[in-house]
């Protein structure tokens, strides 16, 4: 329950179109890893093959293995929706559900039930189903964390499509954070926020790290300096480097890093 | 020729296609509803017919026909959406696979004594690619037939429910027999319909929902399935109009043209308008014109209505989902 990722040797294919190269890194738990490169690299797809979203994909093949709390999520046997329940995405384009905002966050929950309690290491915990107002108290405290709750509590009840685009992103970000998972994965949660509400997800951000292992994709370079205590760079599938923000920003080894963070490339 | 001139010459030609269209229809209902309309009062729509189909009402007929499309319905419409479920959703998956039932088999031949041992004589390799090509074969043939189904002749599905539900499984003449015909005859429209509206679910949302931990299953259930309802609905709508309408297959399955009493079970034979109004145009005297006229509008008057009713569910869901 820890929330740390090893990934060795993940290669990613769609059908002939090598996406991922050999890539290794380790993730350690309450972190902010952020990860950069230019457009086309790579980035959702490895952030996609974390919580097997890949999988989806008829044309897409994955190879290498991912340890999650020392956990081969790749092992055939492995409960892939546990995984997924585990690891909360919030995805490059929002993606609500054409229904009520309430209803877009108590969804998931629903779905799980309310962890009653937990049985010690190892075992499943018992889980019971949510009672109308332990609902209505989590979906506000999803939308509060999502910096959301002010615009909308007085139209929960109204289609999530009524919402700006930017809107629309935080209440994905709250959607995610009811389930509540171990691991978040962010793929430019910010890339349609004004300064304000970008200011206000990298507070959640940070604010999440205590609890979570958080990974965000981003191409805001200051963003990915102010917050992320890691970052990885890929440029073409591969991970060119990977290592302390301030050092890839101030020292990078790598001229690739160096000309993409300069903005001479990318 | 001038060129604007040729231009409103050929605007006129297609305002006068149209204006065909719209006149065929309008001279049809116009014609049955101003011979018809004198004969329907509150006898003619609750008693039985008397006296040769001159006096009474078509009360028999109009049941009959409410009890077969509530049937064909309840029959269809769930072996219909579960099938363009799997169509769309599934069939990337072998109907049978046959991976997993060897195993058993090779168990079963075992404690048959047909084997010695439930190992694979040649291990399994590199399987995987045929396997891909022989599903999408599957799914495609699945498509064709399901094309094909809906251009079958209705007389061709009246015979089949002749020979196959009233003589071999021995149904009889009865509502069932028919329902079940043109269960089959509607099948292809509202699996087309269906597959159509849920396969026009955006990606993006079935992403979010398994992203949230939810099973393929649960997504169906809880989005592509709500979300698709009007399209659906559709399909609802058309086998209506079908199941209504059609002559062929129920005059083969279980429509009499006369029957005193109402059908006291899905067992017994019925009458319904269609058919009674083929039977007393072909067969009957003038003093039947009254009847003839008066089945054939309530007839309309009953699919116009049912589909109002499915076209106002459908517009509600319609705003309730919305993208
Ligand atoms: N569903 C897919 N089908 C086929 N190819 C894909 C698919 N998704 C991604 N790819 C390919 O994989 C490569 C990496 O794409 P990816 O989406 O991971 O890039 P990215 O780094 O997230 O880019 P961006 O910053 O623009 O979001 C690209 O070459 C892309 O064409
Ligand atoms: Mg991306």
């Amino acid at each position: 329950m820890d929330g740390s990722i090893s990934v060795s040797n993940l290669n990613v294919w769609f059908d002939t179109n090598h996406a991922l190269k050999d890539v290794s890194l380790k993730i350690g738990k309450n972190e902010i890893t952020a990860i950069i490169g230019p457009s086309g690299c790579g980035k959702s797809t490895f952030i996609r093959c974390l919580n097997r979203m890949n999988d989806i994909i008829p044309k897409c093949r994955v190879e290498g293995t991912i340890h999650i709390d020392g956990e081969d999520i790749n092992n055939p046997k492995i409960d892939v929706v546990e995984v997924r329940r585990r690891i909360g995405m919030v995805f490059q384009k929002p993606n609500p559900f054409p229904k009520s905002i309430h209803e877009n966050i108590a969804y998931a929950p629903r779905l799980h039930g309310m962890v009653e309690s937990s049985n010690g290491e190892g075992s499943e915990p018992k889980r019971r189903n949510y009672t109308k107002k332990e609902i209505d108290d989590l979906v506000e405290w999803s939308l509060k964390r999502a910096a959301l709750w002010g615009e909308v509590k007085d139209r929960m009840h109204k289609s999530a499509y009524e919402l700006s685009g930017g809107q629309q992103q935080r209440l994905c970000i709250a959607r995610a954070l009811a389930v509540k998972p171990e691991i978040m994965l962010f793929d430019e949660p910010c890339s349609a926020l004004d300064p304000i509400a970008t200011a206000k997800i990298e507070d959640l951000l940070v604010d999440l790290k205590k609890d979570y292992t958080v990974i965000i994709v981003t191409h805001n370079m200051q963003q990915a300096a102010r917050v992320a205590d890691k970052t990885a760079y890929f440029y073409l599938g591969e991970l060119i480097e990977y290592g302390d923000t301030e050092q890839i920003f101030e020292k990078p080894q790598k001229k690739l890093t160096e000309q993409y963070i300069t903005g001479r490339m990318g | 020729m001038d060129r604007k001139l040729k231009e409103k010459l050929l605007f006129l030609l297609f305002r006068l296609c149209a204006l065909v269209v719209v006149a065929t229809l309008a001279v049809l209902v116009g014609y049955v509803v101003i011979n018809g309309i004198g004969v329907i009062s509150w006898s003619f729509l609750t008693e039985f017919p008397r006296q040769g189909f001159t006096a009474g009402g078509i009360f028999p007929a109009i049941m009959g026909t409410l009890y077969l499309i509530a049937l064909v319905l309840v029959i269809a419409v769930p072996i219909g959406v579960l099938t363009a479920v799997y169509v769309s959703e599934y069939s990337d998956q072998p109907l049978i696979d046959f991976e997993k039932v060897r195993p058993r088999l090779r168990r079963l031949a075992v404690t048959l004594h047909l084997r010695k041992n439930a190992e694979p004589k040649r291990p399994a390799k590199a399987k995987k690619l045929r396997k891909r090509g022989s599903q999408r074969l599957f799914y495609r043939i699945l498509r064709i037939v399901i094309t094909n189904l809906a251009g079958v002749p209705s007389i061709v599905y009246g015979l089949l429910g002749f020979g196959m539900l009233v003589i071999f499984f021995n149904l009889g003449m009865s509502l069932i027999a028919s329902a079940i015909t043109l269960a089959f005859l509607v099948l292809p429209l509202v699996i087309t319909a269906s597959r159509e509206t849920i396969e026009a679910v955006p990606y993006s949302v079935r992403e979010a929902s398994l992203a949230l931990g939810a099973t393929k299953w649960q997504t169906i259930r809880s989005h592509v399935l709500p979300y698709s309802i009007p399209g659906i609905l559709t399909g609802v709508i058309l086998s209506i109009s079908r199941a209504a309408g059609e002559t062929a297959p129920i005059l083969l399955t279980g429509a009499l043209v006369l029957k005193q009493t109402l059908p006291d079970s899905i067992f017994s034979s019925y009458m319904a308008l269609p058919y009674q109004l083929y039977a007393l145009a072909t067969q009957y005297s003038d003093a039947t014109r009254p009847m003839q006229y008066g089945s054939a509008l309530v007839l309309l008057l009953m699919v116009v209505g049912l589909n109002l009713v499915a076209i106002i569910i459908r517009n509600k869901y319609r705003k309730k989902y919305r993208w």
